[in-house]
Protein backbone atom coordinates (compact mmCIF):
# COMPACT_ATOMS: atom_id res chain seq x y z
CA UNK A 1 0.00 0.00 0.00
CA UNK A 2 1.18 3.53 -0.65
CA UNK A 3 -0.03 6.50 1.42
CA UNK A 4 0.05 10.03 0.14
CA UNK A 5 1.31 12.04 3.11
CA UNK A 6 -0.37 15.25 1.92
CA UNK A 7 -3.83 13.94 1.17
CA UNK A 8 -3.81 10.81 3.30
CA UNK A 9 -5.02 8.82 0.31
CA UNK A 10 -4.09 5.15 0.34
CA UNK A 11 -3.56 3.34 -2.92
CA UNK A 12 -2.79 -0.31 -3.66
CA UNK A 13 0.62 -0.69 -5.32
CA UNK A 14 0.55 -4.35 -6.31
CA UNK A 15 2.26 -7.43 -5.01
CA UNK A 16 6.00 -7.95 -5.26
CA UNK A 17 6.85 -11.61 -5.12
CA UNK A 18 10.39 -10.93 -3.97
CA UNK A 19 11.91 -13.99 -5.62
CA UNK A 20 15.09 -15.46 -4.25
CA UNK A 21 17.79 -16.29 -6.81
CA UNK A 22 16.46 -19.29 -8.70
CA UNK A 23 19.86 -20.95 -8.81
CA UNK A 24 20.02 -21.03 -5.01
CA UNK A 25 16.62 -22.46 -4.19
CA UNK A 26 16.73 -24.88 -7.13
CA UNK A 27 19.94 -26.34 -5.74
CA UNK A 28 18.20 -26.83 -2.40
CA UNK A 29 15.22 -28.33 -4.24
CA UNK A 30 17.41 -31.01 -5.78
CA UNK A 31 18.89 -31.87 -2.39
CA UNK A 32 15.50 -32.22 -0.71
CA UNK A 33 13.84 -33.89 -3.69
CA UNK A 34 14.31 -37.53 -2.63
CA UNK A 35 13.40 -36.67 0.97
CA UNK A 36 10.36 -34.50 0.40
CA UNK A 37 9.07 -34.40 -3.15
CA UNK A 38 9.73 -37.87 -4.61
CA UNK A 39 7.45 -40.06 -2.55
CA UNK A 40 8.76 -43.41 -3.74
CA UNK A 41 12.41 -42.80 -2.92
CA UNK A 42 13.93 -44.99 -0.19
CA UNK A 43 14.93 -41.89 1.78
CA UNK A 44 11.60 -40.13 1.41
CA UNK A 45 10.49 -38.93 4.84
CA UNK A 46 7.47 -41.24 4.96
CA UNK A 47 9.29 -44.25 3.56
CA UNK A 48 12.40 -43.83 5.71
CA UNK A 49 10.61 -43.25 9.02
CA UNK A 50 8.38 -46.29 8.43
CA UNK A 51 11.42 -48.43 7.62
CA UNK A 52 13.13 -47.33 10.81
CA UNK A 53 10.04 -48.14 12.85
CA UNK A 54 9.72 -51.54 11.22
CA UNK A 55 13.32 -52.54 11.90
CA UNK A 56 13.48 -50.99 15.37
CA UNK A 57 10.31 -51.81 17.34
CA UNK A 58 11.47 -49.45 20.08
CA UNK A 59 10.57 -46.58 17.79
CA UNK A 60 7.23 -48.07 16.75
CA UNK A 61 4.79 -45.20 16.38
CA UNK A 62 7.24 -42.58 17.63
CA UNK A 63 7.94 -41.20 14.20
CA UNK A 64 4.29 -40.99 13.27
CA UNK A 65 4.10 -37.43 14.53
CA UNK A 66 6.87 -36.49 12.09
CA UNK A 67 4.79 -37.96 9.29
CA UNK A 68 1.69 -36.21 10.59
CA UNK A 69 3.53 -32.87 10.63
CA UNK A 70 4.68 -33.53 7.10
CA UNK A 71 1.14 -34.32 6.01
CA UNK A 72 -0.14 -31.13 7.62
CA UNK A 73 2.60 -29.15 5.91
CA UNK A 74 1.45 -30.44 2.54
CA UNK A 75 -2.11 -29.35 3.28
CA UNK A 76 -1.13 -26.04 4.82
CA UNK A 77 -1.65 -23.15 2.46
CA UNK A 78 1.17 -20.62 2.59
CA UNK A 79 -0.24 -18.58 -0.28
CA UNK A 80 -3.51 -19.00 -2.12
CA UNK A 81 -5.23 -17.81 -5.23
CA UNK A 82 -8.88 -17.19 -5.79
CA UNK A 83 -10.75 -16.71 -9.02
CA UNK A 84 -12.28 -13.26 -8.79
CA UNK A 85 -13.68 -13.25 -12.29
CA UNK A 86 -12.54 -11.59 -15.43
CA UNK A 87 -11.73 -7.89 -15.54
CA UNK A 88 -12.71 -7.82 -19.19
CA UNK A 89 -16.38 -8.67 -18.63
CA UNK A 90 -18.69 -7.11 -16.06
CA UNK A 91 -20.61 -10.33 -15.49
CA UNK A 92 -19.19 -13.20 -13.44
CA UNK A 93 -17.61 -15.98 -15.53
CA UNK A 94 -19.82 -18.98 -16.08
CA UNK A 95 -17.34 -21.52 -17.46
CA UNK A 96 -14.92 -21.80 -14.57
CA UNK A 97 -13.09 -24.78 -15.99
CA UNK A 98 -12.06 -23.05 -19.20
CA UNK A 99 -11.08 -19.89 -17.34
CA UNK A 100 -8.94 -21.89 -14.98
CA UNK A 101 -7.33 -23.63 -17.90
CA UNK A 102 -6.59 -20.32 -19.62
CA UNK A 103 -5.06 -18.97 -16.44
CA UNK A 104 -2.93 -22.04 -16.03
CA UNK A 105 -4.52 -23.28 -12.83
CA UNK A 106 -3.25 -26.82 -12.17
CA UNK A 107 -5.56 -29.75 -12.68
CA UNK A 108 -7.25 -30.22 -9.29
CA UNK A 109 -7.48 -33.97 -9.84
CA UNK A 110 -3.72 -34.36 -9.74
CA UNK A 111 -3.51 -34.32 -5.97
CA UNK A 112 -7.16 -34.26 -4.92
CA UNK A 113 -7.55 -32.99 -1.35
CA UNK A 114 -4.20 -34.18 -0.03
CA UNK A 115 -2.31 -30.98 -0.67
CA UNK A 116 -2.87 -27.26 -0.60
CA UNK A 117 -3.23 -25.05 -3.63
CA UNK A 118 0.31 -23.67 -3.45
CA UNK A 119 1.78 -27.16 -3.02
CA UNK A 120 0.02 -28.13 -6.21
CA UNK A 121 1.43 -25.14 -8.05
CA UNK A 122 4.89 -26.00 -6.71
CA UNK A 123 4.48 -29.64 -7.70
CA UNK A 124 3.50 -28.65 -11.21
CA UNK A 125 6.39 -26.23 -11.55
CA UNK A 126 9.00 -28.68 -10.29
CA UNK A 127 7.79 -31.45 -12.57
CA UNK A 128 7.46 -29.28 -15.66
CA UNK A 129 10.34 -26.86 -15.26
CA UNK A 130 12.90 -28.36 -12.97
CA UNK A 131 13.57 -32.11 -12.75
CA UNK A 132 11.06 -33.24 -15.37
CA UNK A 133 9.46 -31.76 -18.44
CA UNK A 134 6.01 -33.35 -18.13
CA UNK A 135 3.92 -32.42 -21.13
CA UNK A 136 0.57 -31.70 -19.45
CA UNK A 137 2.14 -29.59 -16.72
CA UNK A 138 4.34 -27.75 -19.23
CA UNK A 139 1.26 -26.95 -21.31
CA UNK A 140 -0.51 -25.40 -18.35
CA UNK A 141 2.56 -23.43 -17.33
CA UNK A 142 3.22 -22.12 -20.83
CA UNK A 143 -0.43 -21.11 -21.26
CA UNK A 144 -0.22 -18.93 -18.16
CA UNK A 145 0.33 -15.22 -18.00
CA UNK A 146 3.75 -14.04 -16.89
CA UNK A 147 2.32 -13.12 -13.48
CA UNK A 148 0.89 -16.61 -13.00
CA UNK A 149 4.22 -18.09 -14.09
CA UNK A 150 5.87 -16.07 -11.36
CA UNK A 151 3.30 -17.38 -8.93
CA UNK A 152 4.19 -20.96 -9.96
CA UNK A 153 7.86 -20.30 -9.29
CA UNK A 154 7.16 -18.53 -6.01
CA UNK A 155 5.08 -21.47 -4.77
CA UNK A 156 7.94 -23.83 -5.62
CA UNK A 157 10.42 -21.56 -3.86
CA UNK A 158 8.21 -21.38 -0.74
CA UNK A 159 7.73 -25.13 -0.68
CA UNK A 160 11.44 -25.84 -1.08
CA UNK A 161 12.51 -23.46 1.66
CA UNK A 162 9.83 -24.57 4.08
CA UNK A 163 10.57 -28.25 3.31
CA UNK A 164 14.11 -28.00 4.57
CA UNK A 165 12.82 -28.01 8.17
CA UNK A 166 11.75 -31.65 7.74
CA UNK A 167 15.10 -32.72 6.37
CA UNK A 168 16.92 -30.96 9.22
CA UNK A 169 14.61 -32.29 11.94
CA UNK A 170 14.94 -35.84 10.66
CA UNK A 171 18.71 -35.47 10.43
CA UNK A 172 18.82 -34.24 14.03
CA UNK A 173 16.69 -37.13 15.17
CA UNK A 174 18.95 -39.61 13.35
CA UNK A 175 22.06 -38.09 14.89
CA UNK A 176 20.45 -38.37 18.34
CA UNK A 177 19.48 -41.98 17.74
CA UNK A 178 23.02 -42.77 16.59
CA UNK A 179 24.42 -41.12 19.70
CA UNK A 180 22.17 -43.47 21.68
CA UNK A 181 23.81 -46.44 20.00
CA UNK A 182 21.58 -47.16 17.02
CA UNK A 183 23.59 -48.31 14.04
CA UNK A 184 21.66 -46.80 11.15
CA UNK B 1 19.07 -29.83 -46.40
CA UNK B 2 16.20 -27.41 -46.80
CA UNK B 3 15.73 -26.40 -50.41
CA UNK B 4 13.84 -23.83 -52.42
CA UNK B 5 10.25 -23.06 -51.79
CA UNK B 6 9.67 -25.74 -49.20
CA UNK B 7 6.92 -24.70 -46.84
CA UNK B 8 7.16 -26.34 -43.44
CA UNK B 9 4.14 -28.25 -42.22
CA UNK B 10 2.43 -27.06 -39.04
CA UNK B 11 3.69 -28.68 -35.87
CA UNK B 12 1.51 -30.39 -33.30
CA UNK B 13 0.71 -28.61 -30.05
CA UNK B 14 2.65 -31.29 -28.20
CA UNK B 15 5.80 -30.59 -30.20
CA UNK B 16 5.43 -26.84 -29.69
CA UNK B 17 5.09 -27.34 -25.93
CA UNK B 18 8.10 -29.63 -25.73
CA UNK B 19 10.30 -27.37 -27.85
CA UNK B 20 9.26 -24.35 -25.77
CA UNK B 21 10.21 -26.22 -22.60
CA UNK B 22 13.54 -27.20 -24.11
CA UNK B 23 14.26 -23.65 -25.25
CA UNK B 24 13.43 -22.11 -21.88
CA UNK B 25 16.00 -24.40 -20.27
CA UNK B 26 18.52 -24.05 -23.10
CA UNK B 27 18.38 -20.24 -22.94
CA UNK B 28 19.27 -20.39 -19.28
CA UNK B 29 21.96 -23.01 -19.79
CA UNK B 30 23.85 -21.09 -22.48
CA UNK B 31 23.80 -17.95 -20.35
CA UNK B 32 25.15 -19.71 -17.27
CA UNK B 33 28.74 -18.76 -16.36
CA UNK B 34 29.79 -22.41 -16.62
CA UNK B 35 28.50 -22.73 -20.17
CA UNK B 36 31.95 -21.83 -21.52
CA UNK B 37 33.93 -23.65 -18.85
CA UNK B 38 36.02 -26.75 -19.29
CA UNK B 39 36.32 -29.35 -16.57
CA UNK B 40 39.92 -29.67 -15.44
CA UNK B 41 42.25 -31.56 -13.13
CA UNK B 42 45.39 -30.24 -11.54
CA UNK B 43 48.57 -32.18 -11.06
CA UNK B 44 50.64 -30.79 -8.21
CA UNK B 45 54.36 -31.47 -8.46
CA UNK B 46 56.41 -31.12 -5.29
CA UNK B 47 60.18 -30.70 -5.36
CA UNK B 48 62.84 -30.82 -2.69
CA UNK B 49 64.12 -27.20 -2.61
CA UNK B 50 67.70 -28.29 -1.93
CA UNK B 51 68.14 -31.14 -4.35
CA UNK B 52 65.37 -30.01 -6.77
CA UNK B 53 64.39 -33.65 -7.00
CA UNK B 54 60.74 -34.48 -7.53
CA UNK B 55 59.34 -35.70 -4.22
CA UNK B 56 55.68 -36.32 -5.03
CA UNK B 57 52.88 -35.73 -7.47
CA UNK B 58 49.33 -35.24 -6.27
CA UNK B 59 46.12 -34.98 -8.19
CA UNK B 60 43.74 -32.16 -7.39
CA UNK B 61 40.26 -32.76 -8.75
CA UNK B 62 39.81 -29.01 -9.11
CA UNK B 63 36.11 -29.36 -8.35
CA UNK B 64 33.79 -26.59 -9.46
CA UNK B 65 31.42 -25.17 -6.84
CA UNK B 66 28.86 -27.94 -6.44
CA UNK B 67 25.77 -25.74 -6.21
CA UNK B 68 26.70 -24.14 -9.50
CA UNK B 69 27.11 -27.26 -11.62
CA UNK B 70 24.24 -29.07 -9.90
CA UNK B 71 21.95 -26.23 -10.91
CA UNK B 72 23.06 -26.74 -14.51
CA UNK B 73 22.69 -30.49 -14.13
CA UNK B 74 19.07 -30.21 -13.03
CA UNK B 75 18.28 -27.85 -15.90
CA UNK B 76 19.77 -30.44 -18.24
CA UNK B 77 18.34 -33.47 -16.48
CA UNK B 78 15.30 -33.98 -18.76
CA UNK B 79 17.42 -33.24 -21.84
CA UNK B 80 20.61 -35.14 -21.16
CA UNK B 81 20.30 -37.50 -18.23
CA UNK B 82 16.69 -38.68 -18.24
CA UNK B 83 16.06 -40.45 -21.49
CA UNK B 84 12.37 -40.99 -20.87
CA UNK B 85 11.48 -37.32 -20.59
CA UNK B 86 9.69 -35.88 -23.64
CA UNK B 87 12.45 -33.31 -24.14
CA UNK B 88 15.35 -35.74 -23.88
CA UNK B 89 17.83 -35.18 -26.69
CA UNK B 90 16.82 -38.41 -28.42
CA UNK B 91 13.06 -38.07 -27.95
CA UNK B 92 12.86 -34.43 -28.93
CA UNK B 93 14.96 -34.80 -32.07
CA UNK B 94 12.95 -37.87 -33.11
CA UNK B 95 9.71 -35.96 -32.45
CA UNK B 96 10.84 -33.00 -34.60
CA UNK B 97 11.98 -35.33 -37.37
CA UNK B 98 8.72 -37.27 -37.25
CA UNK B 99 6.71 -34.13 -37.96
CA UNK B 100 9.22 -32.50 -40.31
CA UNK B 101 10.85 -35.08 -42.53
CA UNK B 102 13.19 -32.54 -44.16
CA UNK B 103 14.96 -32.17 -40.83
CA UNK B 104 15.19 -35.85 -40.08
CA UNK B 105 18.66 -36.60 -41.45
CA UNK B 106 20.44 -33.71 -39.80
CA UNK B 107 18.78 -34.52 -36.48
CA UNK B 108 19.80 -38.13 -36.85
CA UNK B 109 23.39 -36.99 -37.21
CA UNK B 110 22.97 -35.02 -33.98
CA UNK B 111 21.78 -38.14 -32.19
CA UNK B 112 24.76 -40.09 -33.46
CA UNK B 113 27.12 -37.48 -32.02
CA UNK B 114 25.23 -37.41 -28.74
CA UNK B 115 25.49 -41.19 -28.53
CA UNK B 116 29.23 -40.93 -29.18
CA UNK B 117 29.49 -38.45 -26.33
CA UNK B 118 27.69 -40.85 -24.02
CA UNK B 119 30.15 -43.60 -24.92
CA UNK B 120 33.24 -41.42 -24.86
CA UNK B 121 35.40 -41.88 -21.78
CA UNK B 122 36.90 -38.63 -20.54
CA UNK B 123 38.41 -40.29 -17.52
CA UNK B 124 38.32 -43.85 -16.29
CA UNK B 125 38.78 -45.74 -13.10
CA UNK B 126 40.37 -49.14 -12.78
CA UNK B 127 40.66 -51.27 -9.70
CA UNK B 128 44.30 -52.26 -9.48
CA UNK B 129 43.95 -54.79 -6.67
CA UNK B 130 45.54 -54.54 -3.24
CA UNK B 131 47.93 -51.64 -2.64
CA UNK B 132 51.50 -52.82 -3.14
CA UNK B 133 53.91 -52.67 -0.21
CA UNK B 134 55.90 -49.76 -1.64
CA UNK B 135 52.78 -47.62 -1.97
CA UNK B 136 51.20 -48.34 1.39
CA UNK B 137 50.70 -45.33 3.64
CA UNK B 138 50.66 -42.81 0.83
CA UNK B 139 48.16 -40.00 1.05
CA UNK B 140 44.96 -40.46 -0.99
CA UNK B 141 45.38 -38.78 -4.34
CA UNK B 142 49.11 -39.43 -4.57
CA UNK B 143 50.16 -40.12 -8.14
CA UNK B 144 52.44 -43.16 -8.42
CA UNK B 145 52.68 -43.34 -12.20
CA UNK B 146 52.29 -40.68 -14.82
CA UNK B 147 52.38 -41.08 -18.60
CA UNK B 148 52.01 -38.02 -20.79
CA UNK B 149 51.51 -38.32 -24.50
CA UNK B 150 49.38 -37.54 -27.50
CA UNK B 151 45.62 -37.36 -27.15
CA UNK B 152 44.25 -40.84 -27.71
CA UNK B 153 47.39 -42.56 -26.52
CA UNK B 154 46.83 -45.39 -24.06
CA UNK B 155 49.69 -45.95 -21.62
CA UNK B 156 51.32 -49.36 -21.42
CA UNK B 157 49.58 -51.72 -19.06
CA UNK B 158 46.25 -49.92 -19.22
CA UNK B 159 43.38 -52.00 -20.52
CA UNK B 160 40.48 -49.72 -21.46
CA UNK B 161 38.07 -52.65 -21.25
CA UNK B 162 38.89 -52.94 -17.56
CA UNK B 163 38.13 -49.30 -16.84
CA UNK B 164 34.89 -47.94 -15.48
CA UNK B 165 34.09 -44.88 -17.60
CA UNK B 166 33.19 -41.53 -16.06
CA UNK B 167 29.63 -41.70 -17.44
CA UNK B 168 28.94 -44.79 -15.34
CA UNK B 169 30.35 -43.16 -12.22
CA UNK B 170 28.44 -39.95 -12.93
CA UNK B 171 25.17 -41.87 -13.13
CA UNK B 172 25.90 -43.57 -9.84
CA UNK B 173 26.40 -40.16 -8.25
CA UNK B 174 23.40 -38.49 -9.87
CA UNK B 175 20.99 -41.35 -9.22
CA UNK B 176 22.34 -42.42 -5.86
CA UNK B 177 23.16 -39.12 -4.22
CA UNK B 178 21.40 -36.32 -6.02
CA UNK B 179 17.99 -36.47 -7.65
CA UNK B 180 17.36 -40.06 -6.64
CA UNK B 181 18.52 -42.05 -3.66
CA UNK B 182 18.81 -45.51 -5.27
CA UNK B 183 19.95 -47.76 -2.45
CA UNK B 184 22.39 -49.81 -4.50
CA UNK B 185 24.09 -46.78 -6.03
CA UNK B 186 24.15 -44.89 -2.73
CA UNK B 187 25.80 -47.91 -1.08
CA UNK B 188 28.47 -48.00 -3.80
CA UNK B 189 29.17 -44.30 -3.32
CA UNK B 190 29.21 -44.53 0.48
CA UNK B 191 31.67 -47.43 0.37
CA UNK B 192 34.25 -45.26 -1.40
CA UNK B 193 36.95 -43.27 0.39
CA UNK B 194 36.57 -39.49 0.64
CA UNK B 195 38.85 -39.17 -2.38
CA UNK B 196 36.82 -41.78 -4.25
CA UNK B 197 33.59 -39.95 -3.46
CA UNK B 198 35.06 -36.71 -4.74
CA UNK B 199 36.01 -38.58 -7.93
CA UNK B 200 32.38 -39.71 -8.42
CA UNK B 201 31.25 -36.10 -8.04
CA UNK B 202 33.94 -34.96 -10.48
CA UNK B 203 32.63 -37.40 -13.07
CA UNK B 204 29.12 -35.97 -12.69
CA UNK B 205 30.55 -32.47 -13.02
CA UNK B 206 32.46 -33.45 -16.17
CA UNK B 207 29.37 -34.99 -17.71
CA UNK B 208 27.30 -31.92 -16.92
CA UNK B 209 29.77 -29.43 -18.34
CA UNK B 210 30.61 -31.44 -21.45
CA UNK B 211 26.92 -31.97 -22.25
CA UNK B 212 26.33 -28.24 -22.65
CA UNK B 213 27.51 -28.22 -26.26
CA UNK B 214 24.69 -30.59 -27.27
CA UNK B 215 22.12 -28.33 -25.66
CA UNK B 216 23.71 -25.30 -27.32
CA UNK B 217 23.81 -26.98 -30.74
CA UNK B 218 20.20 -28.14 -30.61
CA UNK B 219 19.09 -24.71 -29.40
CA UNK B 220 20.90 -23.05 -32.30
CA UNK B 221 19.39 -25.55 -34.72
CA UNK B 222 15.90 -24.69 -33.45
CA UNK B 223 16.59 -20.95 -33.73
CA UNK B 224 17.83 -21.41 -37.30
CA UNK B 225 14.90 -23.56 -38.37
CA UNK B 226 12.43 -21.14 -36.80
CA UNK B 227 13.96 -18.42 -38.96
CA UNK B 228 13.27 -20.65 -41.95
CA UNK B 229 9.59 -20.76 -41.06
CA UNK B 230 9.26 -23.80 -38.83
CA UNK B 231 6.63 -23.09 -36.21
CA UNK B 232 7.79 -25.19 -33.25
Amino acid sequence: MAKNLNTGEIKPVGLKLNHLPKEQWTYLAVLVRPIVFAEKEPINLNVLTKRIEREHPLFQGRLKMVRDDFKRWKKHMFVGRQQLGSTATPTPPTDLESIQEALGVPDPNDHADDVSNDYQFAWEYLNANVWHADLDKSERHQASSSHIKEHYAKCAEIRVLSATQFALELQNWLLGARADGHDF
Amino acid sequence: MIEGPYVPQPSSEKLKTDVANFMARADEIVQHPLSTADPTFKLLFSFDPETTLLTSINIDLDAIDKSSWVYLAVLMRPIVFNEKDPISFAKLTVAIGAEHDHLRDILKQGRVEFLQWQKHMYIGQQLMGPVSEEHRGLEAGTVVKLDIGEVGMVPDGVDLDQMVPDYTLAKIYLNGMLWHSDTEKAAEFQAASAHGQAFYAKCAEIRTITAIRYVRDLRQFIINTRELGFDF
